[in-house]
């Protein structure tokens, strides 16, 4: 990424020429700004640069020393870019270019903690040749990193206390203007908004919408959708993609394994609510509402959530139901395929790419897309740019940026949408619940089984009556002592119920009217008996009860969450993440009730692996301890299909068949 | 650069079992930087000759997709190819690869070719997983199977040209439709015009933008 051919300008100081330099690199942005660049891009940064150069020649401060100029496009020490960033600010505390300052506030973490920039800067202020106007320029550096980025002060108390010690210090040194610039006691907290469990959205005007998703216009619920991502997207601060990127994965990162939970079971909630139709035709109903959805997801430039909708639709559960797809118009088909060919990953996603980059106002990534582009400039590029790692390489810091940058602005740009506390209540609830892929899959067999003869358009026997999975799965698990999250959704989502159906206020609704908003939640086939003291009608505890007892069925709600209990082993196992023996047997280790992993308590948190179900085969290698009902489910309840099973009769469409293998 | 075929390939197996690495071994570390507005970042295609054939692999990578599982399938489409790694220090990833066989097998066309990779061989003292135990099951799933080091690029360019040459049999016995795209096969702009010069591999990456 050679930008600039930098002339050798004897006598110029290095400082100065660092800092326009950094400013030409970090000029440029990530291809999903709107901001067009590249040749013309590259031809502007080299001209203003040349403008700009007999300015700064006048402006010569402190010598540095003599630099080798062509290294400082793609490198820099730690202590060149402090200098920058100090020296892009005058002495009143304006600031003429941000963006190197910027780049450099936001990046540092993925070469020196916070902690240690604020104890360098808090050096530097009492280094004994530090000028006064230095120091204030140390000050107005302070004040901005502090408001541009007031979360990282917050939530990291050491820089905090780093900060107050350099305040304090400035105060005692009787620079009393430069110390009221630092003001670190009015950041608002941060801790709240981290929270996983979301507060009641603030609608202060109820919007009027049906709250019964079969009669949910599209529009509706193609906006709450939104809302709700939209709302986990914003708790995603750098720390969390930093830590990703690190790991490569989420570990101890709750905010982000939230939004990929949620993305995650938007696609399944759809799935479920096409397949708890009994006949196709009621099925292709569902599908072309969420065609529409998706539709609509478009025009408010939501691509996340439209990817989510799309993926949940084109899921083979759905795709291989023929007679289902059959009774979709040519029309909607139509739609779905060019929206389907908007967010294919062909060509790295340059029909995403080159629509979203057209957008303005609110939009919204396809967060997985650029996360992976994070993964891949980390992986791909080196953090220093020598063997002696002194120098930081700043077209890896440059390209990070500026997609975290962009991130960051998206954030800062929210939608005008209108919420109705209520529905979002409801939907929150319905989306909550967790399927394994399997269970999905089964479900899309019983629907539409595979045969020889294509199924008829009218239910078979085994549509009649749904799978009891649910029903057995529930009586056989004892709620969990976590559900913290779930319980919280479910009692507000019935607060939520009781305010809009219980018309005459006296505390319960009828058995009918739960039976239309049960239609909501697909996964409740036939669940249990609702009404316990069967007097004909439903009191909120008698709901919530019911909703708690459906949603614990299942432990680990976010998908790759380990649901870890305490293990006594008879049996040596080893840590999955030390790889140590996991001594002694009683309750010496934790092992996840759903994937089996096993490992020491002390490494609990540091596990990386991320929990995938297993199955039958891989469970039969790990015998199941009689105190884990979790892994004894699938055995007493249903019974998955063995892969070797699975093999799909030749009769069988060919998209989407042949699990038998190769030959 | 003018090729014969275009074969798509995907990268699939846990976090953290080097796909990115493979990938950028493979394709020499050229690498497509963000200047253009619709490409984002993407590792290089790379040509190699198989039976005096240029022929160019684009290979889809999704590390740090894994648990953004619809964004995940969305790759499957219109894959000829994939690579199912695991690490042979990690049993676990070894565990999973059902999961994730399955997964491939139910979202792809059923003539994808599959190889089984067991990545980071130059591991041995911390080696988890045997190599009889990854032999063992790609003979019982029917892959192709190899050890491959991306640290040390052993084996690596064999795994991605060994899938190429399993999947130009397949084109040669008729078994692929190269017409239908969504197989994951192209042909190439000048298929006859190609001058069978060497075998091994050639250099060259192209900026990945159209459709594949």
């Amino acid at each position: 990424m050679q930008m600039l051919d930098a002339p050798e300008t004897a006598g110029t100081n290095c400082t100065e020429i660092e800092a326009a330099k950094l400013r030409e690199i970090v000029g440029f942005s990530y291809p999903f700004a709107h901001k067009t660049v590249g040749v013309d891009g590259i031809a502007y940064t080299l001209k203003s640069r040349r403008e700009s150069g007999g300015t700064e020649r006048k402006r010569s401060k402190t010598e540095k020393g003599k630099m080798d100029a062509s290294r400082l496009d793609q490198s820099a020490t730690v202590e060149e870019l402090v200098e920058a960033c100090l020296n892009a600010f005058d002495e009143q505390g304006s600031l003429k270019d941000p963006s190197l300052v910027r780049m450099f506030l936001m990046m540092h973490p993925w070469y020196l903690p916070s902690s240690e920039l604020a104890r360098r800067l808090l050096l530097k202020s009492q280094e004994e040749n530090c000028s006064s106007k230095f120091r204030t320029q140390i000050c107005h550096l302070v004040k901005y990193w502090i408001s541009e980025f007031p979360a990282e002060f917050d939530l990291n108390p050491e820089l905090a206390e780093n900060i107050r010690g350099l305040r304090d210090l400035l105060s005692q040194g009787g620079d009393e203007r430069s110390s009221r610039l630092i003001d670190i006691e009015s950041l608002p907290s941060y801790e709240w908004k981290r929270q996983v469990t979301e507060r009641t959205p603030s609608a202060t005007k109820k919007r009027k919408v049906s709250l019964l998703f079969d009669h949910l216009d599209a529009s509706e619920l193609a906006e709450h959708l939104t809302y709700l991502e939209y709302k986990s997207f914003c708790k995603i601060l750098f720390q969390d993609y930093h830590s990703f990127v690190m790991h490569g994965c989420t570990v101890d990162n709750p905010v982000l394994e939230r939004f990929i939970t949620l993305f995650n079971s938007v696609s399944q909630w759809i799935q479920m609510m096409v397949l708890s139709k009994t006949t196709a035709p009621q099925r292709a109903v569902v599908i072309s509402h969420f065609i529409q959805v998706a539709q609509r997801l478009l025009q408010l430039q939501n691509f996340n959530t439209l990817m989510a909708v799309i993926g949940g639709l084109s899921n083979s559960s759905i795709s291989r139901l023929k007679d289902t797809q059959a009774h979709i118009s040519s029309e909607t088909h139509k739609a779905f395929s060019s929206l389907t060919e908007l967010v294919t990953s062909c060509g790295n996603y340059s029909q995403y790419r080159r629509r979203f980059s057209e957008c303005t106002g609110f939009r919204f990534p396809i967060l997985g897309v650029h996360l992976k582009d994070l993964i891949a400039v980390h992986v791909a590029l080196p953090d220093w740019a020598d063997p002696g790692k002194t120098r930081v390489n700043l077209v890896k810091t440059q390209q990070l940026y500026a997609i975290l940058q962009e991130l960051a602005l998206i954030q800062a740009t929210p939608p005008s949408i209108d919420a109705n506390t209520d529905l979002l209540n409801l939907l929150t609830v319905s989306l909550d619940q967790y399927h394994t892929e399997e269970e999905i899959y089964q479900l899309s067999l019983q629907r539409e089984p595979r045969s020889l003869k294509p199924a008829a358009s009218n239910p078979t026997p085994s549509l009649e009556s749904p799978p009891s999975v649910m029903d057995e799965w529930t009586s056989s698990v004892k709620p969990k002592a976590d559900p913290t999250v779930i319980s919280k959704h479910i009692e507000k989502m019935v607060e939520s119920v009781f305010q809009n159906f219980d018309s005459d206020g006296d505390g319960y609704i009828s058995q009918e009217e739960f039976e239309i908003i049960r239609n909501n939640f697909p996964y409740l086939s036939k669940f249990g008996e609702l009404d316990k003291n069967q007097d004909g009608q439903i009191s909120p505890e008698e709901m919530i009860e019911y909703f708690t007892k459906a949603s614990s069925l299942l432990n680990c709600k976010m998908g790759f969450v380990h649901a870890f209990t305490e293990s006594s082993n008879v049996k040596p196992v080893f840590c999955q993440h030390c790889a140590g023996l996991i001594w002694g047997f009683y309750k010496r280790g934790y092992k996840c009730k759903a994937c089996g992993v096993n490992c020491h308590k002390s490494c609990r948190s540091r596990l990386s692996v991320e929990c995938r179900k297993q199955n039958k085969e891989h469970q039969s290698r790990v015998p199941p301890s009689p105190h884990d009902p979790v892994l004894q489910l699938p055995a007493s309840s249903y019974t998955p299909l063995r892969p070797a099973e699975r093999g799909y009769p030749p009769t069988e469409p060919a998209e989407h068949s042949d699990c038998r293998g190769r030959h | 650069m003018a090729y014969a075929y275009l074969f798509k390939y995907i990268i699939i197996g846990d976090t953290g079992v080097g796909k990115s690495c493979l990938l950028l071994q493979f394709t020499d570390k050229r690498f497509q930087p963000v200047h253009d507005l619709t490409i984002g970042v993407e590792f290089g295609a790379r040509m190699i000759t198989i039976d005096g054939k240029q022929i160019k692999l684009q290979i889809w990578d999704t590390a740090g997709q894994e648990s953004f599982r619809s964004i995940t399938r969305s790759y499957y489409r219109g894959a000829a190819g994939a690579l199912l790694v695991y690490d042979i220090t990690r049993r676990d990833t070894f565990n999973h690869l059902t999961t994730w066989l399955e997964d491939a097998r139910q979202h792809s066309n059923s003539n994808m070719v599959i190889m089984l990779i067991g990545n980071k061989s130059d591991l041995e003292s911390r080696r988890e997983v045997k190599k009889e135990e990854g032999e063992a099951f790609a003979r019982e799933h029917g892959l192709i199977f190899m050890e491959t080091s991306a640290k040390t690029a052993s084996n690596v360019e064999e795994a991605f040209i060994n899938t190429a040459k399993e999947i130009y049999e397949k084109i040669q016995e008729g078994v692929f439709d190269i017409n239908n795209e969504a197989n994951g096969i192209k042909i190439g702009p000048q298929h006859a015009a190609t001058n069978a010069t060497l075998s091994g591999s050639q250099g060259g990456q192209q900026a990945g933008g159209g459709c594949c």
